[in-house]
């Protein structure tokens, strides 16, 4: 075992000795290579998180309902639940009981640690949930698992947010499990503030019942390596799955994202729609499958890849997969990579716009395009600052 | 304030402009007339800083300073705006943030205070007023899905918004029906003051009906063969370009004896 799946499995060594990661031959893994990973010594995270500094103390503080998760612990003391009793029940894991063979590293997360989430009826506004991991967390390995539960007919909003220290060398490693019962709706957006020597690698599993509909937004910036598989599965009839994200890399961020969506019950429908920018020596990878399986007839699968370079050494590679099983299917799927636009760059310097802030414009617009197509309002505005933190006035 | 001396432009490895020379004076309209290839819209592009535009020879003063060494912004800023013939469409980026961001930048550029969103608003109000265009325009993304007429009353917008000292108008009549080019041709003449130029590029005489040029040229294979009062271009638009072409043909063979 390398010393990467030792750190991982140290929770539970008995239970998670047959664990394999991904191998260098591993073609999903192609672009996400775990090499250097399993060269370094980590350490698995203390049983007893240390207590949050006052600067996340106040970066949290504004953000209620929230759940609180401090290097891959629950921390129930920086919890507010307070708005949630009665509505969103809070209970021990169960996740290790329904992992994927494919992704080992679930495994790992459900046993380390995590926490049930149910729904029982509709809420309004957004549930803030943090995955933080400390500067106290250099080289350690922060992992948990959570499962949320949505009952039929009802409505909750997500937002995961992902802070880690600046200089951060931790790893972390998450596993989400959504289960949403017939007419439940989720909508989840996913925002970090990682730094680039961080590695992260999240799972998430949506299982929809009919007319069940997720709408997923994220804004990855990357880091030393990022990964994030998003696997959906329409299992009753008229479930629909969003997409609408971005990944926008510079520096040496890597940022590989893999989104599977499989139509499984008649009249689903799924639309993805991801843009990617790599500068600098960035690295930006996509690869979205759309799986229509026999008997869906009547599905809508939809996905869209659009990609801007915007430096020599900088990377994309986009895979758009297309599987029809099915008869009577509306499907589409593009990816395109492409330049900055020198005619637009020269419009906007015309006008007196310098040529740095030009640039970030157009980027920005670019990457804005499918966050500004989120549904919920508060939902999208924590997307577009994201990606505004990421595309700093100052440094395009 | 524009003075162009024996300029020469080579775009992709080719000669388009061949020894221009022309100047203009502050409170003047010139219109540049030519038939296609001669290199007008050449001229509009290399003034306002495209890349790709290579100058050969010659030089560009504007106000005194070397046009041709100032990046394309600190051309705007000095007061250099180019109607393009074919405005750009820019999805994602509205309309108020791109006028605001370029009427700020150009201040910052010249040490002036910039205006924050409440006082540009009100500033962007008046001028739509005073062009007869719609409030709606300011909320739509840069040109995105506007009509051609839209696009280029847009680009007069901008102009009357950014004032500048020198507007070049690069084919600003190409498309238009005459309703729209009444309304256009009515928002250049309102900008019309002593301190400010225009340079009309077009292909036909229609659009000087309504802004009256006091100097017209006709350009023709990279340099200026003609210049004359408003009337030469009645005189082209009944003889045609091949008229030129004649004159320059006697010209030649007059040399060559």
């Amino acid at each position: 075992m390398s010393s990467l799946a030792q750190a991982l499995v140290a929770s539970a060594p008995e239970r998670l000795a047959d664990l394999v990661l991904p191998g260098p031959r591993d073609e999903r893994w192609r672009y996400s290579s775990l090499r250097a990973l399993n060269t370094r010594t980590f350490k698995a995270a203390p049983s007893e998180s240390s207590p949050l500094d006052d600067g996340l103390r106040a970066r949290i503080a504004s953000r209620s309902p929230r759940i609180v998760f401090v290097d891959g612990r629950y921390d129930a003391a920086s919890s507010d639940l307070t708005a949630l009793a009665g509505v969103v029940m809070l209970a021990p894991s169960s996740a290790e009981d329904a992992v994927p063979p494919h992704w080992p590293f679930a495994r790992a997360a459900a046993a380390a640690s995590g926490l049930n989430l149910r729904v029982a009826a509709s809420f309004p506004s957004p549930i803030h949930l943090f995955s933080i991991t400390t500067a106290a967390a250099q080289d350690t390995i922060a992992q948990h698992a959570l499962r949320v539960e949505l009952a039929p007919g009802t409505e909750a909003s997500i937002v995961h947010h992902r802070l880690g220290a600046a200089d951060g060398t931790a790893f972390l490693n998450l596993w989400r499990d959504l289960d949403l019962a017939d007419q439940a709706t989720l909508r989840w957006v996913e925002v970090a503030d990682e730094g680039e020597r961080a590695s992260v690698v999240i799972g998430t599993r949506a299982l929809l019942a009919a007319s069940a509909r997720l709408e997923f937004g994220e804004v990855a910036a990357g880091a030393a390596l990022y990964r994030h598989d998003l696997d959906a599965t329409l299992a009753g009839e008229q479930a629909e799955l969003v997409v609408r994200g971005c990944t926008m890399v510079t520096k040496r961020r890597h940022a590989d994202i893999h989104i599977d969506a499989r139509h499984r019950a008649k009249h689903t429908r799924a639309d993805i729609v991801w843009r990617g920018l790599a500068d600098q020596r960035g690295h930006g990878i996509f690869a979205g499958q759309l799986i229509v399986e026999e008997g869906a007839d009547g599905a809508d699968a939809a996905l869209s890849n659009k990609n801007l370079l915007l430096s020599p050494h900088a990377e994309i590679d986009t895979r758009p997969v297309l599987e029809i099983y099915a008869d009577e299917v509306k499907a589409a799927h593009g990816a395109t990579v492409g330049r900055l636009d020198e005619r637009s760059l020269f419009y906007l310097r015309s006008r007196g716009i310098a040529a740095t802030e030009a640039r970030r414009i157009l980027q920005l617009a670019f990457a804005r395009e499918p966050l500004l197509q989120l549904a919920d309002a508060p939902l999208r505005e924590v997307a577009l600052d994201a990606l505004a933190a990421v595309l700093p006035e100052d440094a395009a | 304030m524009l003075k162009i001396d024996n300029l020469h432009v080579r775009v992709a490895g080719k000669d388009i402009l061949k020894g221009l020379t022309l100047e203009v004076k502050a409170g003047e309209v010139h219109a540049i007339m030519g038939p296609n290839g001669a290199g007008k819209s050449t001229l509009g592009y290399v003034l306002a800083g495209r890349e790709g535009y290579e100058v050969t020879q010659g030089s560009v003063s504007f106000n005194g300073q070397d046009l041709l060494a100032l990046e394309p912004e600190a051309r705007a800023a000095s007061g250099v705006f180019l109607a393009f013939q074919y405005p750009v469409e820019i999805p994602g980026v509205n309309n108020t943030y791109f006028l605001r961001a370029a009427y700020n930048a150009q201040r910052k550029h010249r040490g002036e205070p910039e205006l924050d969103s409440m006082a540009f608003l009100k500033l962007v109000r008046e001028k739509l007023k005073v062009l007869h265009l719609k409030d709606e325009l300011l909320n739509r993304a840069v040109n995105e899905g506007f009509s051609g007429g839209e696009k280029k009353r847009n680009e007069i917008f901008q102009m009357a918004v950014l004032e500048p000292a020198l507007a070049i108008l690069d084919e600003t009549d190409s498309g238009l029906d005459i309703d729209a080019l009444k309304l256009v041709a009515e928002g250049v003449n309102r900008l019309r003051s002593p301190e400010r130029a225009f340079l009309v590029i077009t292909h036909y005489q229609r659009l000087l009906d309504y802004i009256v040029p006091d100097v017209v040229h006709v350009l023709a294979d990279g340099k200026i063969v003609q210049s004359g009062d408003k009337d030469l271009a009645l005189k082209l638009e009944e003889e045609g370009y091949a008229w030129i072409k004649a004159r320059k043909r006697e010209e030649q063979a007059a040399f060559a004896s």
